[in-house]
């Protein structure tokens, strides 16, 4: 080994570095025989001591405990907003989900409002744009068409009734009409045409007016069931 | 990393205090001392050390297990906020002119700590305090390899994840580093030199 070699090793052999048995050897065979590079040896050993006796000196310093309180301090303001604003946000999913679900139902119970009543009587617009149109009544003299369109809804309910009872059973449309189904159907009061009311294959061969005063139970999808003739 | 750090830091991602508790006092020592002879201040020390673990409770979920210790991924925060802190304060002086060791011209590139053991300091022993110095105005670059081969007894291969450098470059730096050093404290283990130098300035301006 020469001095240029001895160089490169002399802090790892300071140091105490693992180094293998023979570069070891040959090291210190060549400080033996080199003042020189004894002397960094040396040199560097003490700078070893040195720096040991340094870190021994400081190896006991650590921060302060006013450090540790204050990082504790901030791991628990860290941890608790966290929490805190998930139960905010789920908070606030539940309460937008409550309200969704409130105008969904709200929805669905105003696009069925035969759910809520379940018979109804109207009058048709018809009927009140034609108020000399005759009915059973008008044709016997005893009603007023004018006021008859002035009437509140009970009145025209009342007058179904007793058309029902005047007018008599609702004749099928169909065969698989069930009356007992009623409650969630409705009773539409129309005028039709002659034409019309035989296309719903009741024959109509009076005379007179080719309009017909009737009541149609139409079905949930919109099909009438039966049909009544009240008057013409 | 061992089983029981990643255990810790587990428990400590899932809110438990004392998880954390326990990673802080198992880590912090080698952090401040780090800070601490690095820069000299035991405020900065300070301040880093509570700055270190503030980044690991912000975000706790970077530290990847295998690419070293926890300690080694702290100690690198410390580095990094070490050096802003360098940046941001200018705490630098320029290093006395003069030669190298292998005689050239030293160039003042505004890397080196001005900061010497302060009034208030521990050190009472001067041996300690001129290696102290000596340390602090080596360049950053040797000083960081100094104090974690040598005061923090960290292996190359430590101080190599810890720097972001290959093996190799840890080795050559420290070697230089301790050369530096030998160099600053040649005084201090040869001390009949120092005398012989200022019986030798004293004569010269006597005859002046």
């Amino acid at each position: 080994m020469n001095c240029e070699e001895f160089r490169e090793l002399v802090q790892d052999l300071a140091r105490e570095e693992e180094l293998d048995i023979a570069t070891l050897e040959n090291a210190f065979t060549h400080a033996d025989s080199c003042e020189a590079c004894e002397a960094r040896l040396e040199e560097a050993e003490a700078l070893t001591n040195d720096l040991r006796s340094m870190a021994a000196h400081y190896s006991s310093e650590k921060a302060p405990v006013d450090v540790e309180r204050a990082l504790l301090l901030a791991f628990r303001q860290d941890r608790t907003p966290a929490s805190s604003n998930r139960s905010i946000r789920w908070f606030w999913l539940a309460g937008v989900a409550g309200v969704a679900a409130v105008m969904v139902f709200g929805i669905v119970l105003a696009g069925r409002p035969k759910l809520l009543v379940p018979l109804q009587v109207f009058r048709h617009p018809a009927e009140v744009k034609n108020p000399a149109q005759p009915n059973r009544e008008g044709a016997e003299g005893t009603s007023d068409p004018q006021q008859t369109s002035a009437n509140s809804d009970s009145d025209q309910t009342m007058a179904a009734l007793n058309d029902e009872q005047a007018a008599g059973p609702f004749m099928p449309l169909s065969g698989a009409f069930d009356p007992a189904s009623l409650d969630n159907d409705a009773v539409v009061r129309v005028v039709l045409s002659r034409e019309a009311l035989e296309s719903f294959g009741v024959p109509w061969g009076a005379s007179g007016n080719e309009q017909v005063l009737a009541d149609l139970i139409v079905a949930n999808d919109g099909t009438p069931q039966a049909i009544r003739v009240v008057g013409w | 990393m061992t089983e029981s750090e990643g255990y810790l830091l587990q428990c400590m991602s899932a809110g438990d205090e004392e998880a954390f508790r326990i990673l802080y006092q198992r880590c912090q020592g080698a952090i401040y001392r780090f800070a601490l002879h690095m820069s000299g201040s035991a405020a900065i020390a300070e301040d880093v050390t509570q700055e270190v673990f503030m980044t690991l409770i912000r975000s706790k979920s970077r530290f990847d297990p295998s690419r070293g210790t926890l300690s080694a991924y702290l100690l690198g925060i410390g580095r990094n906020l070490l050096f802003q802190r360098f940046e941001k304060e200018r705490v630098f002086v320029p290093f006395p002119a003069g030669k190298t060791h292998d005689g050239r011209e030293r160039q003042n590139n505004g890397h080196h700590a001005s900061l010497v053991v302060p009034p208030q300091d521990p050190v009472r022993d001067e041996t300690i305090g001129r290696v102290r110095h000596a340390v602090l105005t080596l360049p950053v670059n040797y000083r960081e390899v100094v104090v974690l081969c040598d005061l923090q007894e960290a292996t190359y291969e430590e101080a190599a994840r810890v720097l972001h450098c290959a093996i190799g470059t840890v080795r050559s730096r420290l070697h230089r580093a301790r050369l530096l050093l030998t160099e600053k404290l040649r005084d201090v283990h040869q001390p009949g030199r120092r005398v012989a130098a200022d019986f030798k300035a004293k004569s010269a301006r006597n005859r002046s």
